[in-house]
């Protein structure tokens, strides 16, 4: 019986036979076939006859072979001639199909890189941000350019000094008579900062005087009031935004009357934007400058010459060179006080520095914040080498999984430079993935480092434009640094030789691995061992006996000279607690530094005269301070005298002068009280015992200590008050003196602080190095564990056959986790060699700057070494124990 | 009969000519070149299909398989606009061929 499928099969199968045939032209053909048959069936033929006639029609396999044949060569002729293209898109697909698939099927090793490359690159990208706002200070002046401080290089009784203060009458002598001079503008510090507004009081952080070209010179833009004239009247003030919000809330400030006490009343004449944080001088409010001119006290300061009291800002005309105009300080000099620096044997020399350095390389230091920018750089850069050398490590590590691969590529035709090209490509494309990850990190940590560092760092746009081409930048470098050890390695594999299974680079890529691993522990140790240096060097500050007592004082700063008079009255009041144990006087405090002034000491002439640091304070001052007594008494009200002629000096003091008996000793002051140069005998009824009046990176010097109620001078005025309470119900004792405060000066705020707080504060800033630091040195270890960790799991996978053999030999676990943990310990060990020197190097530079400053020792050493050696076991102990704890009988099945 | 030669030549431009009317399939175009030439082009059926797939390696012509009111499947051919001027300048070619044989032709039979 006929079977048409059956038929219509086998001539299929016999059409096949000829290979030509692709499914698509037998498909087209049998449909021919069956309409033919349907056609043969309909003229009358039967089922078989139907089927030769139609199979007949369409002609024999062998014919219709023949032309499909030639079609084919036809198709193959017309191809063009197998050529590498320079760039293939096809290929690049392929590169980034390979990628996504490694980072599929190797999720760990995917996640370390990903992870190490975003970190790295998010250290960086805030450094960058940090240092940029450390370059940028100061810029935003649109003369900024042309902008200079005057400085002094002064020597004084042997004692020499840089500052950037001058004296108040240089300004106006360099404005008119030289030419390079456009405009002198002159800042001045106002210590009172509390004024009272209608019922209010409020306390400010940073009052200046200025001249009233302020706003020619520098850029303050102006909200309110007309900047030519806001500060051209004695007692005008012009506010910030923020100031002017938080007297006046939304009401116009301008022509409001502030009330700064002692019958001094300022009004507002304009409201200026907020000073950025980017700015050396940073104010809340400017008061005219010609206010100053007003007080009969400090005339004579103002006429000095030899005071350093203001600073001065000049504004050099365009195409001035400022070396020139250096060079005729020495005249003026001369001519204005040259008789009265050779009377007192002292020199002095002026200087511009340009106000864009004053920030960062204020003139003076060796290590101004520039020193930070430079170390927080390196850190940067540090720690993205870190995070490169895990991926180059990694990768590495990974060759000889992919020498097939490579071997395979180059078999097909691919050259060198194109399996670099895939190389680096991958590194790219990871680079890449990490991008989000490390600006969402940036995102996450800038709150953390404008905690830090004091700024108000931001991520954004608009205003660094710089930003998105900067971080493509850095992508595509870290792309480039991480993949080109990788590329070049990788390419050079030859494939006879790897396609045998063998690779000759093993051995020297081992090493290579090893010394990178041994390079980021470098950086690890190193980092850490700064660390515990500064910390160190912070605690032995800390802990360093300052001469007084911190403990318990409570400082209400600058009393204005009507609450001075009731300074009884206020004693009397807190004495009612017996939690008050004692309440000073004295024209500043432990922290804030004194003025320098020229003393005479006994059995010198007035051309031997020194400086001393100067201070008012009345009897109450050293109990409360907890300052000793080293010989003599303290003041006294029982000994009349004591008010105007007698003086408390330290030991340093003692010591300068040579005196071994101090007491009853003279000392020659200028009479505040009298014109001109009029000295006042003092008398030495006390020595105290040396304690540090400004911060622990200073060395204390001689000091003069008297008891002057009614002192005519603001700078000594008495008018800060110290009250040393009981540590018991702290709370209690300062609620209790804020309701003596308000019941004597009804509406006056009582502002204070802890002296513990004002003297700490000189501690910011290496409070602020020791978090920086402690902090990367905790994503540099963390970023070099994350390699070790990756290396550790990959040599586990490596030798887990070796370790099967061991075990089955009689291999004891502790004895294989101790084999897999060797390595790393020699290579931390290795580390060590280069750490120590390096860190011991570093910090010996950097404690340098501190006169008392703790010895760099061998534990700190030690100490950090184990720190990491210890995170670094614990890395690898994971991946150890788990491949010893492996069974062998899976490990020698592995085929 | 029309020689061998001859019917290689033509058989292109007769494709395109009848696919210029409108999309066909194999076994139809098959048909209709039986149909108008009176069985006079007589085509081995295996043959078209190589020349198809030639056609459209040439871009002249191209393919879609279809199931349009039947119950089997058809591959449908379509003429390219390449196709179109191939057509055109076949067609030249043709008439030129054919007008230089019946000018040599016809006075031959005037003279007779």
């Amino acid at each position: 019986m006929f079977n048409l499928e059956k038929a219509i099969r086998e001539w299929k199968k016999d059409l096949r036979k000829y290979g030509v045939f692709e499914d698509g032209l037998i498909a087209d053909i049998e449909l021919h076939l069956r309409d033919e048959y349907d056609a043969q069936r309909k003229a009358g033929l039967d089922e078989e006859a139907a089927f030769r006639a139609a199979a007949a029609s369409i002609g024999t396999a062998e014919s219709l072979s023949v032309e499909y044949d030639k079609n084919r060569l036809l198709q193959l002729n017309r191809r063009s001639p197998l050529r590498p293209a320079r760039f293939m898109p096809a290929l690049v697909w392929n590169y980034a199909k390979i990628v996504l698939r490694k980072i599929k099927r190797q999720k760990a090793y995917s996640f370390i890189n990903i992870t190490g490359l975003a970190v790295g690159m998010a250290c960086c990208a805030l450094m960058v941000l940090y240092i940029h706002s450390e370059l940028s200070f100061d810029n935003f002046h649109e003369h900024a350019e042309r902008i200079y401080v005057l400085g002094a290089n002064s020597e004084r009784d042997g004692y020499e000094f840089t500052t950037t203060s001058s004296n108040a009458t240089a300004a106006e002598v360099l404005q008119n008579e030289y030419p390079e001079v456009a405009q002198a503008v002159r800042y001045g510090n106002r210590s009172s900062t509390t004024f009272r507004y209608g019922e209010k009081s409020f306390s400010l952080d940073d009052v200046l005087y200025a001249d009233d070209n302020v706003f020619e010179v520098f850029t303050w833009p102006m909200i309110s009031g007309d900047p030519d004239t806001a500060l051209s009247a004695p007692h005008t003030i012009v506010l910030t935004e923020d100031t002017a919000e938080k007297c006046f809330g939304q009401a116009n400030p301008l022509g409001k009357i502030l009330d700064f006490g002692d019958n001094e009343a300022f009004m507002v004449t304009g409201v200026v934007k907020n000073v950025p944080d980017n700015s050396s001088i940073e104010f809340d409010a400017l008061c005219s400058f010609k206010t100053l001119y007003t007080q009969e006290s400090i005339k004579r300061i103002l006429n000095s010459w030899l005071s350093h009291n203001y600073m001065t800002y000049l504004l050099l005309k365009q195409g001035a060179d400022p070396a020139d105009l250096e060079q005729k300080f020495p005249a003026l000099l001369e001519r204005f006080s040259g008789d009265d620096m050779r009377a007192r044997g002292a020199t002095e020399s002026y200087f511009l520095h340009p106000l864009r350095k004053l920030y960062l390389n204020p003139p003076g230091t060796s290590r101004g914040p520039i020193f930070y920018v430079y170390i927080f750089s390196v850190v940067a850069v540090l720690i993205l080498l870190i995070a490169c050398f895990n991926f180059m490590n990694l990768s590495t590590a990974r060759a000889a999984t992919r020498a097939h691969e490579v071997g395979m590529r180059k078999v097909l035709g691919a050259s060198r430079k194109s399996l670099i090209n895939q190389f680096f490509s991958e590194s790219l494309f990871f680079s890449f993935i990490s991008l989000p990850l490390a600006v969402a990190l940036v995102q996450l940590m800038l709150p953390l480092i404008n905690s830090l560092t004091g700024r108000t760092l931001r991520l954004r746009i608009d205003e660094l434009p710089w930003l998105v081409p900067g971080f493509i930048l850095l992508t595509f470098l870290v792309g480039l640094i991480a993949g080109s050890y990788p590329a070049l390695l990788l390419s050079r594999f030859r494939p006879a030789t790897v396609l045998r299974g063998k690779s000759r680079s093993d051995r020297s890529n081992i090493k290579l691995r090893r010394g990178l691993v041994v390079l980021q522990f470098v950086i690890s140790i190193t980092l850490v061992i700064c660390t515990v240096v500064i910390v160190r060097q912070l605690f032995f500050l800390q802990r360093k006996d300052a001469g007084f007592d911190k403990e318990n004082v409570v400082v209400i700063p600058a009393i204005s000279r009507k609450t001075q008079e009731s300074l009884g009255v206020i004693k009397d009041k807190f004495k009612k607690n017996p939690n008050v144990m004692s309440v000073a006087a004295s024209s500043t405090v432990p922290g804030w530094g004194a003025p320098n002034n020229i003393k005479i000491p006994e059995g010198r002439a007035e051309s031997e005269a020194v400086l001393m640091d100067e201070i008012n304070a009345d009897d109450e001052f050293a109990p409360a301070m907890g300052i000793e007594l080293a010989s003599g008494r303290n003041f006294s009200k029982e000994f009349g005298t004591d008010a105007s002629a007698s003086i408390l000096i330290n030991e340093t003091a003692a010591r300068q002068f040579g005196w071994e008996n101090p007491l009853g000793k003279t000392i020659r002051s200028l009479d505040p009280r009298k014109p001109g140069d009029q000295y006042k005998v003092m008398t030495v009824i006390g020595v105290v015992k040396d304690f540090h009046l400004r911060n622990l990176t200073q060395k204390i010097g001689p000091l003069f200590v008297s008891y002057d109620p009614d002192y005519p001078i603001p700078m000594n005025f008495l008018d800060v008050i110290s009250v040393k309470i009981k540590p018991a119900n702290r709370t209690e004792t300062l609620d209790f003196m804020k309701n003596q405060w308000q019941d004597i000066f009804p509406g006056q705020l009582f502002e204070y602080y802890f002296l513990d707080d004002i003297f700490g504060r000189q501690f910011r800033r290496i409070e602020q190095s020791r978090k920086i630091f402690s902090y990367f040195s905790i994503l540099a270890i963390f970023i070099a564990c994350l390699g070790l960790y990756g290396m550790a799991s990959f040599s586990a996978v490596q030798r887990i056959k070796e370790i099967g053999i061991r075990k089955v030999l009689g291999g004891t676990t502790p004895g294989i986790v101790a084999l897999l943990g060797r390595e790393l310990i020699t290579l931390i060990l290795m580390a060590n060699l280069a750490a120590w020197p390096l860190s011991f190097l570093a910090m010996k530079q950097w404690i340098q700057n501190f006169p008392y400053r703790t010895k760099i020792d061998i534990l700190s050493f030690i100490g950090s070494s184990l720190i990491v050696l210890a995170i670094g076991l614990l890395t690898v102990s994971y991946q150890a124990i788990r491949t010893a704890l492996a069974s062998p009988v899976k490990a020698l099945r592995h085929e | 009969m029309v020689s061998k030669t001859l019917m290689a030549a033509s058989t292109r431009p007769i494709i395109l000519a009848i696919l210029s009317r409108g999309e066909d399939y194999g076994y139809s175009i098959i048909q209709k070149v039986k149909g108008i030439s009176g069985g006079s082009l007589a085509w081995t059926d295996g043959m078209l299909y190589p020349v198809l797939q030639r056609m459209e390696m040439d871009d002249l012509i191209t393919s879609k398989w279809k199931l349009s009111g039947e119950t089997r499947p058809r591959r449908y051919y379509a003429i390219t606009e390449k196709g179109h001027k191939e057509l055109a300048s076949e067609l030249a070619g043709w008439r030129n061929v054919w007008q230089a044989l019946t000018r040599l032709v016809e006075p031959l039979s005037a003279e007779n």
